[in-house]
């Protein structure tokens, strides 16, 4: 499999001097599904936001074999689909359809592949009723699939997705699970919800304190309870081992 | 949470609600231009614009306590500005009050003046009232965006109109934490931790702005916003302000 995402050596810290990430390493191939777990100040959102170049620290970001650098950023912001966790700041123009068709836009798409870009990532996340609506007018929920339909619409090749599930009600939340198993795009999740990772990640990162401390397969690393006890995680609920 | 909303009737559906923008904006312009070039001595044709605004009124359903409601918002300013005038105004005297060693004279002149204000300024708010309600603020946006306002003030406006509920709805959070744990204190101690909240709200905002435009970036933002143009005129929208001038012309020409 071709790999869409290599991380190599990457380091950041924050203006103020905080580390965020160290020495990160990491590739992803086509297609995969990837979770990145860990404690609250972990990096997994320091991580996201290098993947399409907002955050630009040392060491080396490839998507698609290009360079994450100033000349790469429009090609690779239209491949990387970054979701971020409010919505409230995904979602920043007046009506639903002017903010999923902003990405397009920026792309020079033609009006005709707007409007039906448009329209089919709406429909993909069931939102094509509230093309009109004002942001404002919408759910928690409802606010989230726009959030996703927003990047959709860019037809990337990987989705990057920062606490999908966080605030959704289960019926929401169900479905955004069935969404993300059904996307055949490479997917990459920053989440503290381990049953959402168990449910559709094929592997899992876990950072802590900006390390990479361990990467394999999910059941493997999400019944491993002492590995996650020592990064302040817990067993999946809904793994059999954790069942009463 | 509940906001007032400035477009609350604009889903409503009706002729006026179909209009294009655009049209409405110069319809309803040139109505207000219409009214405030009207000699202040003709009460008649002050009172036929008024019939015209009442049917369009009624044509657009918006409900009449709401546009009623509305139109007192900027009585007060009105009216500080227009009291003083039948006082200050010189000309024939209409009546002297005195007040101890204060000496007040009414002219006509002066409350001629002071009517020509208040109907002006009236007749044109009920114009915007009906406008702004019967549109959707978007629509608005796009509609000045087309006719060449300036990006940067159509913009501002937009993300005004995006944000200004969200932090409301934090402020409303934040007072309810307050208020949940407020017992006692007094007045002054209330009002300096209104001003932290106020602080608080301001470095959010400031946050929201920085998240927003990382968002922005992140779907190809270079530094022009670039919206689609999704209006068209159509036969209607001509039929209409055409009525509109029409009668609005032959207001003029009868009623003088």
């Amino acid at each position: 499999m071709t790999k869409i995402i290599e991380i190599n050596n990457l380091d950041y810290s924050y203006p103020d001097g905080t580390k965020a990430l160290s020495g990160i390493s990491l590739d992803v191939s086509e297609g995969e599904s990837v979770g990145i777990i860990g404690p609250n100040g972990a990096g997994k959102t320091s991580l996201l936001l290098h993947l399409n170049g907002i955050l630009d620290g040392k060491g080396s970001v490839k998507i698609c074999g290009l360079k994450v650098e100033n000349k790469n950023l429009p090609f690779i912001r239209s491949k990387v689909g970054l979701v971020f966790q409010d919505p409230d700041s995904q979602l920043f123009m007046p009506t639903v359809f002017d903010d999923v068709s902003f990405g397009p836009i920026n792309m020079d798409m033609p009006k005709d592949k707007v409007l039906s870009a448009v329209e089919k990532a709406l429909g993909e996340v069931d939102m094509l009723k509230a093309k009109e609506k004002i942001a404002h007018h919408l759910s928690f929920g409802e606010k989230k699939r726009v959030s996703i339909a927003t990047v959709l619409s860019m037809n990337p090749a990987i989705l990057a997705l920062d606490e999908p599930t966080g605030n959704l009600d289960p019926k929401h939340r169900k479905k955004l699970i069935e969404f993300i198993n059904n996307a055949r795009l490479t997917r990459i999740i920053a989440t503290h919800d381990l049953d959402l990772v168990l449910k559709v990640c094929s592997r899992v990162v876990i950072l802590d304190k900006g390390r990479l401390v361990s990467q394999g397969a999910s059941r493997d690393i999400l019944s491993n309870k002492p590995l996650l006890e020592a990064h302040e995680l817990e067993l999946p609920l809904s793994l059999p081992e954790n069942q009463c | 949470m509940h906001h007032f909303y400035i477009d609350e009737y604009s889903d409503l559906e009706s002729p006026l609600h179909r209009l294009d923008p655009r049209v409405k904006i110069i319809t309803f312009f040139s109505f207000v231009l219409f009214i405030i070039f009207t000699s202040p001595r003709s009460y008649f044709t002050f009172f036929l614009y008024g019939c015209v605004l009442c049917a369009l009124i009624g044509f657009s359903r918006i409900p009449w306590r709401f546009v009623l409601a509305h139109s007192l918002v900027i009585a007060p300013f009105v009216l500080m500005v227009a009291v003083f005038i039948p006082f200050l105004k010189k000309g024939q005297v209409a009546g002297a009050y005195s007040f101890g060693s204060i000496n007040l004279t009414v002219t006509y002149d002066g409350l001629i003046v002071f009517w020509n204000i208040l109907v002006k300024s009236y007749l044109s708010i009920i114009c915007v009232i009906i406008m702004m309600a019967s549109t959707k603020f978007t629509n608005f946006l796009r509609a000045l965006e087309k006719m060449r306002t300036p990006k940067i003030f159509t913009m501002i406006l937009s993300f005004m109109y995006r944000y200004v509920f969200v932090i409301i709805d934090e402020l409303m959070e934040m007072r309810q934490a307050k208020e949940a744990r407020s017992i006692g204190g007094t007045k002054w101690f209330h009002t300096k931790v209104l001003a932290n909240m106020l602080g608080v709200l301001f470095i959010r905002a400031y946050e929201q702005g920085e998240a927003v435009y990382l968002a922005m970036c992140a779907r190809g933002f270079q530094g022009e916003i670039k919206t689609m143009d999704r209006l068209k005129i159509s036969g209607f929208d001509i039929v209409f302000s055409c009525i509109i001038f029409a009668a609005l012309i032959s207001i003029r020409i009868l009623a003088g």
